[in-house]
């Protein structure tokens, strides 16, 4: 079809709107700021030298795709990182390969939803799931039970499971 | 990932996130806490790397520095961080000046007690003879290696003016960075059972850990008891005093009333006019930024971010609508850049149009 292929006018476009959130969604996988850099820019590298076979309305899910192939790889050939590898792996298999720019929808939702949540309970989550910290490691620095940590989380995560399965149950589409 | 050592036997599904929930709460924080890309910059460099031609897109004229939260005012019921000591308006709507200019400035100073005083931000002229005492100074830091024994001990002052942060390594190697218009009162030897020291103004410290003498930092109102730690003070007004911990464990005690208050992570102890300490949980990433060389507001009002921005440009601020004075912002900028570019941010946000006239800042 005609005018279906990417021009420089609106790749340059693409490249603005895409860039930072394929950063993130690299980072979220490499935690490197550089690595994410590069891979991003990869990704566009190779968009760009191979235009004509794209298709416009394909190329948004083939950038997040790209991007997260690229991230994994980069993961896997850290020698430390086993477990982090496998996890990342689960991420990939669950999240599959549709929907990936609708993401940030959904973190900006968890955001401002966590953001409403007692300080305590952000300070957990933060520690947990952005400092790697076990659970133990922040009860005992906040000299509480590990016990106690738990429920702040579970706490979190059944206000979330609710928050977003009324959605789905509401539209009646599975959400992404 | 690390949540399998949290996951033991018969555990409640409840409590069993799958890979995509553990990777969703990351992704929140991501978010919050890593600065934007500068996308202009990258695509300038994609350009130049596959030599495509520049095309005539109008570049953004500032850069946004934090993804996430939205913007703007929020009428909420936040907790209000610190304690300034804040002009009151009178009642018809009149401007207030919420900030002066100090007139002469100074360098950073480094001061003995018995008299000596060296200016150890701008010349290398001293450097020799500061650093046969063990003081080896520049214009950003300084570090203060025990001396011989035999010298007597001494109180060394550190202060630093309007516009300045600076950074102090102690004799017993623990850390502090001094925000501008601060003092830290230090001795050259740490002796006796406790390690002490005094602030005026506002610092964050990473204290060098031994169990055996405890770190004791002293303000105007309140002494704050630590063993390795990481904590942020703050001191400017006359009436209040703050402490907000990162990591470790600390006790403050009361001048006047001597009550006693103990602090875990992600809390912060006020002690105000009433001589109690509120313990509140705070973000404690918004109280440290400052030394990264950020500012960061996150909801705070207007009047506080201008008097932070006063006193690290050394300007006066007039706000002419004191109403204003109470209106939320979000704001991040690099505290490097210069005060015409940090107004030009500020003035991004929409509610806030803020100008120069001469060494003052007007605020509408």
């Amino acid at each position: 079809m005609e005018g279906n292929s990417i021009t420089k006018q609106n790749f340059e476009h693409l490249f603005r709107e895409y860039y930072s959130r394929l950063y993130y969604f690299a980072y979220d996988f490499t935690e490197d700021m550089e690595v994410s850099k590069d891979i991003v820019s990869e990704v566009f590298t190779s968009i760009w030298n191979n235009k004509e076979n794209i298709e416009n309305d394909k190329v948004v899910g083939y950038l997040f795709v790209s991007v997260r192939n690229q991230a994994l790889n980069y993961i896997k050939r850290q020698k430390q990182a086993g477990d982090y590898a496998d996890f990342c792996g689960r991420v990939a298999d669950e999240e599959g390969d549709e929907g990936l720019e609708l993401i940030d929808e959904r973190i900006a939702e968890m955001s401002s939803l966590i953001d409403k949540m007692p300080l305590r309970t952000k300070y957990i989550l933060e520690e947990c799931y952005f400092h790697h910290k076990k659970y133990k490691e922040v009860a005992d620095v906040l000299e509480i039970s590990t016990d106690g940590v738990k429920k702040h989380i579970v706490k979190a995560l059944s206000m979330l499971r609710d928050h977003f399965n009324v959605k789905k149950d509401k539209s009646g589409v599975p959400e992404s | 990932m690390n949540n399998d050592d949290n996951i033991e036997e018969n555990m409640n599904p409840a409590e069993v996130l799958s890979a995509c929930e553990e990777m969703d709460f990351k992704r929140v924080f991501t978010r919050m806490r890593l600065p934007v890309p500068d996308v202009d910059e990258a695509w300038k460099q994609f350009s130049t790397d596959t030599d495509m031609e520049p095309s005539v897109t109008k570049r953004k004229n500032r850069r946004t520095l934090f993804m996430g939260f939205a913007a703007g005012v929020a009428a909420s019921v936040a907790l209000f961080f610190g304690a300034y000591r804040m002009f009151i308006a009178p009642q018809l709507p009149h401007a207030v000046q919420v900030f002066n200019a100090q007139h002469n400035k100074e360098g950073v100073l480094l001061s003995y007690n018995s008299g000596r005083s060296f200016n150890i931000s701008s010349t290398t002229k001293n450097t020799a003879t500061l650093l046969a005492q063990g003081v080896k100074a520049n214009k950003d830091s300084l570090v203060y290696t025990p001396a011989k024994p035999s010298l007597r001990e001494e109180k060394l002052t550190v202060s630093t003016p309007l516009g300045k942060d600076y950074y102090v390594v102690l004799p017993d190697g623990t850390k502090v960075w001094l925000n501008a218009d601060t003092e830290l009162i230090f001795p050259t030897h740490f002796t006796g059972a406790r390690r002490e020291v005094r602030l005026q103004g506002e610092a964050y410290f990473e204290v060098a850990k031994d169990k055996a003498h405890p770190f004791v930092v002293y303000n105007n109102l309140f002494s704050t008891t630590v063993l390795g730690t990481k904590f942020n003070m703050r001191t400017y007004s006359q009436s209040s005093a703050s402490v907000v911990l990162v990591e470790g464990k600390v006790t403050v005690e009361s001048k006047k009333s001597k009550t006693i208050q103990t602090i875990v992570p992600g809390q912060k102890a006020l002690l105000t006019s009433s001589g109690q300490f509120e313990v509140q949980h705070v973000d404690t990433y918004a109280y440290v930024q400052w030394k990264e060389g950020y500012f960061y507001f996150n909801n705070v009002p207007l009047v506080e971010i201008m008097q932070e921005l006063g006193r690290w440009y050394n300007v006066d601020i007039v706000i002419e609508n004191p109403k204003m004075m109470h209106t939320r912002l979000h704001f991040v900028a690099d505290r490097s850049q210069g005060l015409s570019e940090a107004l030009q941010n500020l003035n991004t946000i929409g509610d806030v149009h803020a100008t120069m006239n001469g060494n003052k800042v007007i605020v509408k």
